[in-house]
């Protein structure tokens, strides 16, 4: 099963910032947890590290691997659209019955 | 090492790395994909002549550099860990895989590349060929208007003031307006053919902030649409800095919803707030019907002899009891 490397570029706390990684948590929820690892970058505290990833605009979400790469850009709202963009799998259906 | 010269087909001595270089024997124009061999340690070894077709390099300009010699500088460290080392620890990943790539043209130019690679012996050493597929050229020369209406979008190109930017199914700038260079800060000879993104949410503005390179932040409305350019789908984004707006705002929200003297909310900024959070009890307890606590509390302060002092000791000795008063309530409370 290929991994995949997520990375959220963000500036600093502003609302969009706070929105974006709220929704990107609630979407990483449902997908299976040992398929990417994600991270976090803060542009205004590592700007080096967005420079060198050629991103000029936050939120973006970078897939890195596997390939090819994607970005995207915006407050990730948009669950249905962000899974076939970034190619990842369809969202299993929870079984109605789990948990309880 | 040995080498068929490429003007004359004489074998002639070289010590260029390139050992094998039998141009004419093929007719490659007929090939779409260029091979390109790379030693273990990433530098070219074997440049065919649909390579130099495709990037306009020689094989003899080409001969021992690096790979990032002929990608776009943030594919090269891409290329490097999911094609290289996968391709020569023979792991599946590498074989054979099929991505999109920028590569850079002798030109300047920027080309999109599909490639894919393999393990390779080459003289008995360890390599890796690569083939490329070049799928289509970025144009990086927006002032090349092929319509009849080159007066009309010259006008446009130069007159609009909301940043006009076209990126490609892939995120990629394909073009960008000048409103957009001065709002970015950059040129589009540095932009197009680079990553921006794709845009998730179309027909709608959306606010994204938009780091410059002196590293400032603007903040930016972002509004996309899905159109067809060039006979391919892209996203036609057009962006509008709304910096100065947004400081208004919160300028106008300071002056609406506190009052000047104290700095407190006033009975605007009291009602909004009130209202939002009755909302948020509401949730609270919808969400959790065993919770016991109240909805909402509220607590009334009111000074006493306000009066007494403005009449006895003047308005300014009131004003100044009312921001004690103020002080101590926001040293107090949330």
């Amino acid at each position: 099963m290929n991994k995949y490397t997520l990375t959220l570029y963000v500036t600093g706390e502003s609302k969009k910032s706070k929105k974006a990684i709220k929704n990107l948590m609630n979407l990483c929820k449902k997908v299976t947890f040992d398929t990417y690892s994600l991270e976090i970058v803060d542009t205004l505290k590592n700007p080096v590290r967005a420079e060198k990833a050629g991103v000029i605009a936050t939120p973006t979400l970078v897939k890195e691997s596997p390939l090819p790469v994607k970005r995207i850009i915006g407050d990730l709202s948009s669950e249905e659209k962000i899974l076939s963009s970034l190619d990842f799998p369809p969202v299993p259906e929870r079984d109605s019955t789990e948990g309880k | 090492m040995k080498i068929l010269d490429k003007n004359d087909g004489e074998k002639v001595e070289d010590d260029s790395p390139i050992n094998c270089y039998e141009r004419d024997e093929v007719d490659e124009s007929q090939i779409s994909k260029a091979t390109v061999i790379f030693s273990e340690d990433g530098n070219i070894i074997f440049w065919s002549k649909t390579a130099e077709r495709i990037f306009g390099w020689t094989a003899r300009e080409v001969a021992g550099k690096p790979f990032s010699f002929i990608l776009y500088r943030q594919f090269s460290e891409v290329f490097h860990k999911e094609v290289m080392i996968p391709t020569l620890q023979n792991e599946p990943v590498g074989i054979a895989q099929f991505t999109i790539l920028l590569g850079v043209r002798k030109d300047g130019g920027r080309i999109q590349l599909s490639i894919s690679a393999d393990r390779w012996s080459f003289d008995g050493k360890k390599s890796v060929v690569v083939y490329f597929k070049g799928i289509k050229e970025c144009d990086t020369n927006m002032h090349r208007y092929e319509s009849a209406n080159f007066n009309l979008l010259k006008l446009m190109e130069q007159n609009v003031f909301e940043g006009i930017t076209i990126v490609d199914k892939t995120g990629m700038v394909v073009y960008m307006n000048h409103a957009t260079e001065i709002l970015l800060n950059r040129k589009s000879e540095d932009l197009i053919g680079n990553y921006f993104g794709l845009p998730m949410v179309t027909g709608k503005y959306i606010n994204i902030e938009i780091i410059k390179p002196d590293r400032s932040v603007r903040n930016v409305e972002m509004r996309s649409a899905e159109v067809i350019y060039k006979g391919e789908k892209a996203y036609f984004i057009s962006l509008r800095d709304v910096t100065e707006k947004e400081i208004l705002k919160a300028k106008l929200e300071e002056l609406a919803f506190r009052d000047k003297l104290t700095g407190l909310f006033n009975r605007s900024g009291f009602m909004f707030l009130a209202e939002q959070q009755i909302k948020y009890a509401k949730r609270i307890r919808h969400d959790n019907s065993r919770c016991e606590m109240p909805d909402v509390a509220m607590l009334f302060i009111d000074v006493d002899g306000l009066k007494y002092v403005n009449d006895n000791f003047g308005h300014k000795r009131g004003d100044s009891l009312l921001c004690t008063v103020a002080k101590l309530q926001t040293n107090t409370f949330r």
